[in-house]
């Protein structure tokens, strides 16, 4: 017994004793590395830190970070979509249809939103009653809406007779902030919220951390599940409607990658691959992270090419981190 | 057996402890050249761990296993080739692959470029099988063979490697009873050529059948080694779940408490489930601390399983305050008052990644939150520290990630998450397997204040633990093969008589 306390006090010395700002570094592989990159860019390109290249981060990041968001709520739950770049794309075409075909913007954001959310609801209808993997299941969805997004005008962009109200969304200002920047502070406060504060947020994790216990502890799985594809479904229709409203036009070949964009971003954030914990404010900075990388490297005239195997290595290197404090 | 030189396998001091239990207690014993031996216990008595220490597929915490007086070590592959070959439960087939592919898998026949040798591999798979005395198809997949046939393959691939030891984990648990003797016939030839088998089964009349010798293990620690003709089934019984360590604390709850009301709070009526259990039906009463004892296999455990609607079952009725069930899941029951413990903590119990105060409120977060599902973080706060404080949980705090606690903390920590429910009808599972002997009692503490603490109470349990059977049930029913075999009150609560029943 007394070795039993003994072993217990060290434990809970350990666990109280104050951490050195190395620990939490290295407890944030994506906070540090966010900090670093900012440094290390700022030390070498005087045009990376200015106001208008934060903005411009900001809005470049607010694709990916809100795809990223609802890609959090999946992962979280041990799965996968490999359908939000689709969805972006379709539901950009179909923003930009709507509009020409006269529909007032609101009615057309709803609709977009609604065709998001259904596809997500299917995918999870597809991993919940026909036992779909849902990297199967959304690896299908992911086809099939891109070739919907194609189908719609031949493989040619939606660009003639949009209405101007559907552009205020992606394209204006309110103050000095753009528009895309304020909704993604606006998604990113609810489901931040929702993720910590809320039971939906509670058993998300729960049925990620083991579903077999969250049934016997009387939560709803599968119900749970529908719920979380079909938010991920909804967020990869926002973005394809800031993305569209952006570009001007509805374009059926946006969004490509984008979820695998998406997914780096998650997990360097620090939500585990399989499932159980997850963080809104990680994924943020991972997202964070990714733009970053690509803006810095952009400034310093860094190819493209040299941009994604730097984006790799930071990933892995992001993840040996986490490791290696285990 | 006793040093005498003629032992081919020796275990010494073995233990493996994993965060919050230990798994196996300094465990040392030999087994002899030839033998076939059984290794006896009930769920989480350490049989599967030894095993796989045996195997090479986990690391022991300290203790030595030799082979023929040679220290065995390294990974499992390396100890085949030693001549330790195991069978599991689930065989370890590559099921899409051919019976020959199998035999040979890892060791295949091939040229210096290393393609393989279709015909010599066929050669060599044949000869093996042959030299087992059997007859099967090696040249289609696994997955068309018969249950039997595929237990033969994975036996003929186990001594495919010069084997001189064969650990077999239930092997008949798919087999008819043809089937079995034809195992029995080719696993006792085997052994009169020099093979020594290690034989796991719950079935006590095959351990009695094949077993020159048995080791009995309990709680992770060797309870004796005995010759199995000296051995009676109860006897056997006895040692596997009969236990010391609570004798001094015999008195039975049943003397203290122990009258229920004959007020019925469930009805269970010829509940039928195919394979698991048969026509059982029973009345629980307030007051009551039922429970069912069985040896495993004998449905007691799916039994509690399909009341709570964690399994299904095919037949039969259950009246709840005298309503009839509808609907059987785990939530409507949880909506009843009805709430379980699961015997599996770390599978079906802990949310490994949450922290002790989310693992507590989990199954009753309405309690702590508005109807829009936002959760009061005070309020939650609050009954997380209050049960950590009432169940003495020791913990650093709500915050503490689930793993880190002992097991019989962890088990605390789950009891605390059924009575933030609004609970009054407990289903418990195993309820103190895997803890220390003071939680243990600690539990019982538990369930006996939840039944006297509020009338229309009242507690089914499942233990394979008699002295946990004896000190905390009002009454027991005793199940055999699926059916109920006795239902014993009062004085008849005792260990003589119940495992009379159960064999």
């Amino acid at each position: 017994m007394e070795k039993n306390n003994i072993t217990e006090k060290t434990k809970e010395q350990k666990t109280n004793s104050k951490r050195s700002f190395a620990q939490i570094m290295i407890n944030n592989a994506a906070l540090s590395a966010l900090i670093i990159l900012v440094i290390l860019f700022t030390i070498v390109n005087k045009r990376f830190f200015t106001t208008n290249n934060i903005i411009n981060i900001f809005t470049q990041v607010s694709i990916t970070a809100i795809i990223a968001f609802g890609m959090t709520f999946v992962i979280t739950a041990a799965q996968i979509d490999l359908s939000v770049g689709s969805i972006l794309a379709l539901a950009g075409m179909i923003f930009m249809a709507l509009s020409v075909a006269g529909v007032p913007v609101i009615l057309a954001i709803i609709i977009t939103l609604a065709v998001g959310g259904f596809i997500g609801l299917f995918s999870g209808y597809l991993v919940t009653y026909f036992k779909l993997p849902a990297f199967i299941a959304t690896l299908a969805m992911m086809t099939v809406a891109r070739g919907v997004a194609l189908l719609m005008r031949g493989g040619t962009t939606i660009c003639q007779g949009i209405q101007p109200s559907y552009f205020w969304l992606g394209q204006s200002k309110i103050g000095v902030i753009p528009v895309p920047v304020i909704v993604l502070i606006v998604i990113f406060i609810i489901m931040d919220f929702v993720m910590n504060r809320t039971t939906f947020g509670t058993y998300n994790r729960a049925i990620g951390s083991n579903p077999e216990a969250s049934r016997l502890a009387g939560i709803s799985v599968n119900p749970m599940l529908l719920k979380i594809m079909a938010i991920s479904g909804l967020c990869a229709a926002v973005a394809g409607i800031i993305t569209a409203s952006r570009l001007g036009v509805g374009s059926p070949i946006t969004g490509m990658m984008k979820e695998l964009d998406a997914i780096t971003a998650v997990i360097l954030g620090g939500t585990a691959m399989n499932g159980g914990i997850g963080t809104i404010k990680g994924t943020f900075i991972g997202a964070l992270v990714v733009t970053i990388l690509s803006n810095g490297l952009t400034i310093m005239g860094v190819s493209s090419y040299w941009q994604q195997i730097l984006l790799g290595f930071v990933l892995i290197g992001a993840l040996a981190i986490k490791k290696f404090q285990k | 057996m006793n040093g005498n030189g003629k032992f081919i396998l020796e275990f010494k001091g073995l233990t493996k402890r994993y965060p919050g239990t230990t798994a196996l207690q300094n465990v040392s014993f030999t087994i002899n050249k030839g033998e076939i031996f059984g290794l006896m216990g009930e769920n989480g008595a350490g049989k599967s761990t030894l095993l796989n220490i045996l195997s090479g597929a986990v690391p022991e915490t300290s203790g030595e296993i030799f082979i023929e007086g040679k220290k065995l070590t390294g990974t499992p592959f390396n100890r085949r080739k030693e001549g330790v070959s195991m069978v599991y439960q689930g065989l370890g087939l590559a099921l899409h692959l051919t019976g020959e592919e199998n035999i040979l898998l890892g060791n295949e026949i091939t040229n210096h470029l290393g393609i393989i040798n279709r015909k010599k591999q066929l050669e060599k798979a044949s000869q093996l099988m042959q030299s087992v005395g059997v007859d099967i198809d090696l040249k289609i997949p696994v997955l068309d063979l018969s249950a039997e046939e595929r237990q033969l393959v994975a036996i003929i691939r186990a001594i495919s490697l010069n084997a001189k030891i064969v650990a077999l984990d239930e092997p008949t648990s798919s087999l008819s009873k043809s089937e079995v003797e034809k195992l029995f016939k080719i696993i006792n030839d085997l052994s009169k050529k020099g093979i020594t088998f290690i034989f796991v089964s719950h079935h006590l009349e095959e351990v009695f059948q094949i077993t020159e010798r048995l080791a009995v293990l309990k709680d992770g620690e060797l309870q004796g080694i005995k010759k199995t003709e000296e051995m009676t089934p109860q006897s056997l019984t006895e040692m596997m779940i009969g236990s010391k360590i609570l004798k001094q604390n015999k008195k039975r709850f049943a003397d203290t408490k122990l009258t229920h009301s004959n007020k019925v709070l469930m009805e269970v009526k010829n509940l039928s489930k195919k394979g698991d259990f048969h026509d059982v039906s029973f009345k629980v009463y307030e007051g009551d601390i039922l429970c069912f004892s069985g040896l495993m296999g004998s449905g007691h455990t799916a039994l509690i399983k399909a009341l709570f609607g964690a399994d299904t079952f095919d037949k039969g009725e259950v009246l709840f305050n005298g309503k009839k069930l509808k609907t059987f899941s785990p939530r409507s029951a949880i909506r009843q008052g009805i709430v379980y413990l699961s015997e599996d903590r770390l599978n079906e119990g802990i949310l490994k990644t949450m922290s002790v105060g989310e693992n507590i409120t989990i199954e009753n977060l309405e309690k702590v939150s508005t109807k829009s599902g936002v959760i009061k973080k005070r309020d939650n706060k609050k009954i997380q520290e209050a049960f950590i404080k009432e169940f003495s949980i020791k913990t650093t705090g709500i915050d503490q990630p689930m793993p880190a606690l002992s097991g019989g903390n962890q088990q605390k920590t789950l009891f605390a998450r059924l009575m933030n429910t609004n609970c009054d009808f407990l289903l418990l599972n195993e309820p103190s397997r895997g803890v220390d002997v003071l939680v243990k009692e600690e539990m019982h503490e538990l369930m006996k204040k939840f039944v006297m603490e509020k009338p229309n109470r009242a507690i089914i349990m499942v233990s394979s633990e008699l002295p946990e059977v004896i000190s905390t049930s009002s009454r027991v029913i005793v199940m055999r093969k699926g059916s109920i075999a006795a239902t014993l009150t009062g004085n008849d609560i005792e260990e003589g008589k119940i495992i009379k029943k159960m064999v």
